[in-house]
């Protein structure tokens, strides 16, 4: 479980602390290693790019995903977020974490995409699921608390998942969406509710 | 709701297709990746803080023979496979509508991915504003309403083909047998202008004068007035030609042989030539809207592979950068409207792969997406082997200059 969450949840400075001393280390290594992917990445090596991507992909994919409920749409932000990150690898300062600053470029684009497509109502825009290929037992989905996050507006769908999915604290959150930090905690108490209506009713 | 229910519940939500999305995904930022421009970071003293200092970006993969082949074999990587490409075309990444033509006919693609077949004609070309598309069939040309209600209609001896409107709007020129003729937009004024001209579709000049230019069967490339038919210049012969194209703003006239291209100015001088490798044929080429930029096709014999690149020809200087390259055959080219994407057919893969190409100085794959089963799509409920589409006009590009 401890490896997971360094999986899972890069490591952060700053970030709440994972009580546990396993998670702790594992996030302290991960964090120097990233730190020299990122350094090599600058330099110039796709082997330590290549790194970057697949230990921030899957995490970016899924609440990419959460946030708008469309398969190849999340998987064209986190990709475009990655090619805008890695295009300006060489600006990127090596004191400050790279996730945080990646998930700011997602979760703002998925949530653009999200209010423009409901101003556009596109042919089939009805957020249905959206399986790309085979789905195995493990990619399985609770497809309860998925429609139930789609039944928030974009921005306190954002906030949950950026809070609940990538573990950032509210004041994280404040600085990533450059939104007021009672503006979050507000979307959050009103994104809660709203989850525990949606999955109450559905539950009954 | 409490937040340790919801922590419990959301961190175990998966995206669908997370595993083959990761992959196509890094395909296309890898390759990005490896085609940047790395910035070389002045070596910063430990121990001080000092101000930033510039920044020197150096060309690390550039333009000479063994970066170019790095580049090659790096834009390899990138071919999508046949298990990530998309199963069905579901929309168009840009806006406007394509031409499709398929055995059964023209189809127009909507941006929705819908499409329409406009009936059992050969080959179709948007009008300038794509309200209408002129279409051929045996000896007939045919002008329709997108809806595929046709307007009019002409019959000539000999077999017609190649229809393509004015930039105005107002001429239509089409081949009847080997004799270029040309009509007014309404069907009306028939008559010829040039005998003996070869396959090759004529291209009008983008500017207000109906000034067109075609290729005849000795290899010369002429312009003349289309109104007058008086010849305006003609070019030495220089082999097969199998594609004329012009600029959006008809500053260069891009002639393409299966040897040789050519890229003339709108005087008729002969500005560049693009000599392809032995054993190398270029098959196709199209202008990038609103640059003097083109996507060319090429076909290698040795291994059976194809090339995709951007090139842009230039007072002797020639930029080349590869985009994609996979084994067989790919099929035409077209880029959408607003110039960032394009499409590439790939026959081979029963693919239609769309690049988002970057605006910098060296356009990059910024975004890359495979659809499939291309060929049975434009052939539903059809018998047999369906045969692999071509593309037409991705209607309708801007004229006007290079930004």
């Amino acid at each position: 479980m401890t490896a997971l969450l360094a999986l899972s949840a890069p490591a952060r400075p700053g970030s709440e602390k994972i009580a546990c001393i396993d998670g702790e280390r594992a996030n302290r290594d991960s964090g120097q290693n990233e730190l020299q992917w990122i350094r090599a990445a600058q330099s110039g090596s796709s082997e330590a790019a290549e790194a970057l991507f697949r230990r921030h992909w899957r995490p970016a994919y899924r609440a990419a995903y959460l946030v708008v409920r469309d398969a190849h749409a999340a998987e064209d932000i986190v990709q475009e977020a990655f090619l805008a990150a890695l295009r300006a690898l060489d600006r990127f300062d090596r004191r400050r974490p790279f996730g945080p600053w990646l998930h700011r470029i997602v979760v703002n684009r998925a949530i653009d995409w999200s209010r423009a497509r409901a101003l556009r109502r596109e042919v089939g825009g009805s957020p249905a699921p959206d399986r790309a290929g085979p789905v195995s037992v493990d990619d399985r989905y609770s497809e309860d608390v998925a429609s139930a996050l789609a039944a928030l507006p974009p921005e306190q769908r954002a906030v949950v998942v950026l809070r609940y999915v990538l573990g950032y604290t509210p004041g994280e959150i404040a600085k990533l969406l450059d939104a007021p930090r009672g503006t979050v905690n507000s979307r959050l108490r009103r994104g809660l509710d709203r989850l525990a209506d949606e999955l109450g009713e559905q539950e009954r | 709701m409490t937040e340790d229910r919801v922590r419990e519940l959301l961190p175990d939500q998966r995206a669908p297709d997370e595993a083959a999305a990761q992959e196509r995904a890094w395909r296309v930022v890898g390759a990005a990746f490896a085609d940047r421009e790395p910035a070389r970071r002045a070596a910063r003293p430990r121990r001080l803080v000092v101000a930033v200092t510039a920044v020197l970006a150096l060309l690390v993969a550039g333009l000479t023979p063994p970066g170019q082949a790095v580049a090659d074999w790096l834009r390899d990587a990138v071919r999508p496979g046949r298990e990530h490409a998309r199963e069905a075309l579901v929309w168009l990444p840009a806006r406007g509508r394509l031409l499709v033509t398929s055995q059964r006919g023209p189809w127009i693609v909507e941006r929705d991915g819908s499409k329409r077949l406009l009936g059992a004609f050969e080959d179709a070309a948007w009008s300038p504003r794509g309200l209408f598309v002129v279409v051929t069939r045996g000896h007939e040309v045919i002008a329709l309403e997108p809806g595929g209600r046709p307007r009019w209609s002409l019959a000539r001896p000999g077999r017609v083909r190649a229809a393509r409107w004015s930039p105005d709007g107002f001429r239509i020129a089409y081949q009847a047998g080997d004799a270029l003729r040309i009509v007014a937009g309404d069907g009306t004024g028939d008559r010829p202008l040039a005998t003996a001209v070869a396959a090759a579709p004529s291209a009008w000049w983008p500017g207000p004068a109906h000034r067109l230019a075609y290729a005849d069967t000795r290899g010369r490339v002429s312009m003349i007035d289309g109104d007058s038919g008086r010849l305006l210049w003609r070019s030495a012969p220089a082999g097969v030609v199998t594609q004329l194209a012009w600029s959006s703003d008809g500053g260069r006239l891009l002639v393409v042989g299966p040897r040789a291209l050519r890229q003339f100015d709108a005087s008729g001088r002969l500005n560049d030539v693009l000599d392809m490798p032995a054993g190398t044929r270029a098959e196709t080429a199209a202008f990038r809207p609103v640059t003097h930029e083109f996507a060319l096709v090429s076909h290698m014999a040795a291994g059976d592979r194809s090339r995709l690149e951007v090139v842009e020809m230039s007072g002797g200087n020639v930029r080349r950068q590869s985009l994609l390259a996979g084994a067989g055959r790919f099929g035409g080219v077209a880029w959408a409207p607003d110039g960032e994407w394009l499409l590439a057919g790939w026959e081979a893969a029963d693919q239609w792969v769309f690049i988002r190409t970057g605006n910098g100085e060296r356009p990059t794959i910024e975004r890359l997406r495979a659809v499939g089963n291309i060929s049975r799509q434009f052939d539903p409920g059809g018998r047999g082997t369906p045969q692999f589409p071509g593309l037409g006009e991705w209607c309708c590009a801007p004229v006007g200059r290079p930004k």
